[in-house]
């Protein structure tokens, strides 16, 4: 009987490989761009004059769209990996909002290798983004499949 | 006022988009009378275009030519067409959403806690993508008002991708209205 430990990796990703940082600084520009495109034009994110009597999240300040921030989780690995890299599972939490003239930083890293074979092979990514306090704004975990 | 988002408008489905989401907020669904579990009875569709799938990427900053240049796309994708990101899911939703079931994505004073997506294919350029969506969960947690949508995306019969969409949202009408009117308040 074989008593070599399976090896941790997979496409030469070990656990504990960390992806490359993302950081983005949040304007409102970048905000009023990502409302355009997603077509979520919520006044929390496009209307400063509604924020600032509505308070949403206890600031004046427009917030940054949830999704964008989601969406910036999975350009982690799209921007490691390739346009082509297949993101099959995204389950993430926001725990803070993030404001108008923050830092968003996005970082990752390898937790789970599934060597399943050829073609079912993936790899789960634990992400997060901090603001420009360092605290955590939102957590992600993504499943990732190679691009066949 | 609303910012200069009017500037970025740059697709056909972005210009004639109903972009106040305060108009009609009468007529959304709200967390206190919404019916879970009926699905929409007429599904509505997407057909992704090129310009749609490069608002999105350009607008996160990606610049990753299978992403933002269709002629080098088309040349070396394994579609032949850009490649889309995984959340352009995202404009699909608003897109379908303003009407019927899921109109509460809209709501003034919603928040997002977080969500979960299952995506089997990605999204191509050419997709005329069919949602229908069911609110499937509604609970209260810390007195915020958690409200969920099932979504299933499909084309031609054959499933894309199935997202759980949570939001925390007014509880009531008049709760709404609050929101509302901080917005006409505020015009």
């Amino acid at each position: 009987m074989s008593t070599s430990t399976p090896s941790a990796d997979l496409w030469g990703v070990t656990l504990g490989h960390e992806l490359p940082p993302i950081t983005q600084l949040i304007t409102q520009q970048f905000i009023d761009r990502y409302a355009a495109a997603s077509l979520d034009f919520n006044p929390v994110h496009i209307d400063p004059d509604w924020c600032a009597r509505a308070q949403v999240f206890g600031r004046p300040e427009p917030v940054l769209h949830g999704m964008a921030q989601m969406s910036l989780l999975c350009s982690l690995v799209l921007r490691a990996w390739g346009a082509t890299t297949q993101i099959t599972h995204i389950e993430g939490k926001f725990t803070k909002p993030m404001f108008v003239g923050e830092t968003i930083t996005l970082t990752g890293v390898v937790t789970e290798v599934h060597p399943l074979g050829e073609g079912r092979d993936y790899l789960v990514i634990a992400t997060t983004a901090t603001d420009s306090a360092g605290d955590v704004v939102g957590v992600t975990t993504l499943s990732v499949r190679k691009s066949p | 006022m609303a910012t200069r988002v009017g500037e970025y408008l740059e697709t056909r489905k972005q210009r004639g988009f109903p972009r106040d989401f305060i108009e009609g907020w009468e007529d959304y669904e709200t967390w206190d009378t919404v019916e879970i579990g009926r699905s929409n009875e007429s599904s509505r569709r997407f057909v992704v275009a090129e310009e749609d799938v490069l608002a999105y990427n350009r607008a996160l900053g990606e610049t990753d030519p299978l992403m933002v240049d269709p002629d080098y796309a088309r040349e070396h994708s394994p579609t032949g067409r850009i490649v889309a990101h995984p959340l352009f899911l995202t404009t699909i939703i608003f897109y379908v959403s303003t009407e019927g079931i899921g109109t509460w994505v809209r709501t003034p004073g919603a928040r997002n806690p977080g969500q979960r997506i299952e995506i089997l294919e990605p999204v191509q350029v050419g997709d005329e993508v069919e949602v229908t969506s069911a609110t499937v969960d509604r609970w209260i947690r810390r007195d915020k008002h958690y409200i969920t949508n099932l979504s299933e995306f499909s084309v031609d019969g054959r499933l894309l991708a199935r997202w759980w969409g949570t939001l925390i949202i007014p509880p009531t009408r008049e709760a709404v209205r609050a929101f509302a009117e901080a917005i006409e308040a505020a015009r």
